[in-house]
């Protein structure tokens, strides 16, 4: 773990050992499936919104590779603890397709950064 | 292996040696100036953000197109969009901005705004939050002006030294750990879209 990254976890209850010190996150999501269900929901919802359906056209030829901020109060998700995630998106054979998704903002999000050592 | 593709203000250096298996699994570090966008500082060493460099360069090429076709229904629809979100991240935009771009990265946020004759880029780098360089303290979030003329040609000269020199490298690091070409096609395609529109400006001034 000597790559100095920035990790940010799903909050889902996971206990990670830091110098010893066991680490509870915060339990937001009880299974990786309801994790998929919110990004799920996210997703549907930010591409019925004209703001963020802008974001994945220029000149209204799909992007091909792009990430977004999406705001959960502005798309109206209401998940405790996580205000702002960020989606990473390509366009693969004619659909976009989600590549990543990570939480951003909220009082759940965790950092941890090998190279700084430690959870900030 | 640090590469370095350099223009008179924009600066980015690419870790030729380590690949991560995520999708953003390169290390980038992008300055303008004397400004960090992306990327860290540990110890005394800058270090790069996790990215994909592919994406990185299309974002710069896309803010470059936009600067150039400030009157497209599209871009000011980006304009008035990011606009709202360059406020809501805090900064206090100056009035005289006529395109505004909000360009996301795995760990920063930089909004890449036009007057028409200066680029003025703010920068939020989440990275640089938890810095122990002295020099970058308090320097997360910040604002970076160049001639916008100046901008473009040096996302128009790193772009082509990234294209003509690493980005064959880049593929090649991702065929042995995926398998399988990504591809870079768009990034090419967006680098004559920004040189032609360029061109077209130019001809307009000069006469």
């Amino acid at each position: 773990m000597d790559e100095a990254g920035k990790t940010t976890f799903w909050p889902m209850g996971q206990r990670i050992v830091v110098n010893g010190q066991a680490k509870q996150l915060p339990k937001v999501f009880n299974s990786e499936e309801e994790l998929a269900r919110f990004l799920r929901e996210v997703v549907n919802k930010a591409l019925k919104d004209p703001d963020y359906q802008e974001k994945f056209f220029k000149n209204g030829v799909p992007k091909p590779n792009f990430g977004i901020s999406v705001d959960l109060k502005k798309v109206g998700v209401n998940v405790d603890g996580i205000d702002v995630v960020k989606l990473e998106f390509k366009f693969e054979d004619g659909e976009f397709v989600l590549k990543t998704a990570y939480p951003t903002k909220g009082w759940t999000v965790e950092t941890f950064i090998p190279g700084k050592g430690g959870w900030q | 292996m640090w590469v370095t593709m350099k223009g008179k203000h924009l600066t980015v250096k690419i870790d030729l040696k380590r690949y991560l298996s995520s999708p953003d699994p390169f290390f980038l570090v992008f300055t303008v100036n004397e400004h960090l966008l992306l990327g860290a500082c540990w110890r005394g060493e800058l270090e790069g953000d996790e990215s994909d460099v592919y994406r990185f360069f299309y974002n710069l090429l896309t803010a470059c197109y936009y600067f150039l076709r400030p009157e497209s229904p599209h871009v000011q629809r980006i304009t008035k969009i990011d606009k709202r979100n360059i406020e809501e991240e805090g900064f206090q935009l100056r009035g005289d901005e006529v395109v505004v771009y909000q360009a996301v990265e795995r760990n920063a946020i930089y909004y890449a705004c036009s007057t028409g004759r200066v680029a003025r880029i703010y920068y939020h780098n989440e990275l640089l939050e938890f810095t122990d360089c002295p020099e970058y303290m308090g320097k997360h979030k910040g604002v970076v002006e160049v001639p916008l003329k100046e901008f473009v040609e040096d996302v128009l000269k790193i772009s082509k030294e990234f294209l003509d020199e690493y980005a064959p490298i880049i593929e090649r690091i991702i065929i042995e750990h995926t398998g399988e070409p990504e591809g870079y096609d768009y990034v090419w395609e967006s680098y004559y879209e920004v040189v032609e529109l360029y061109r077209k400006r130019l001809d307009l001034e000069n006469r």
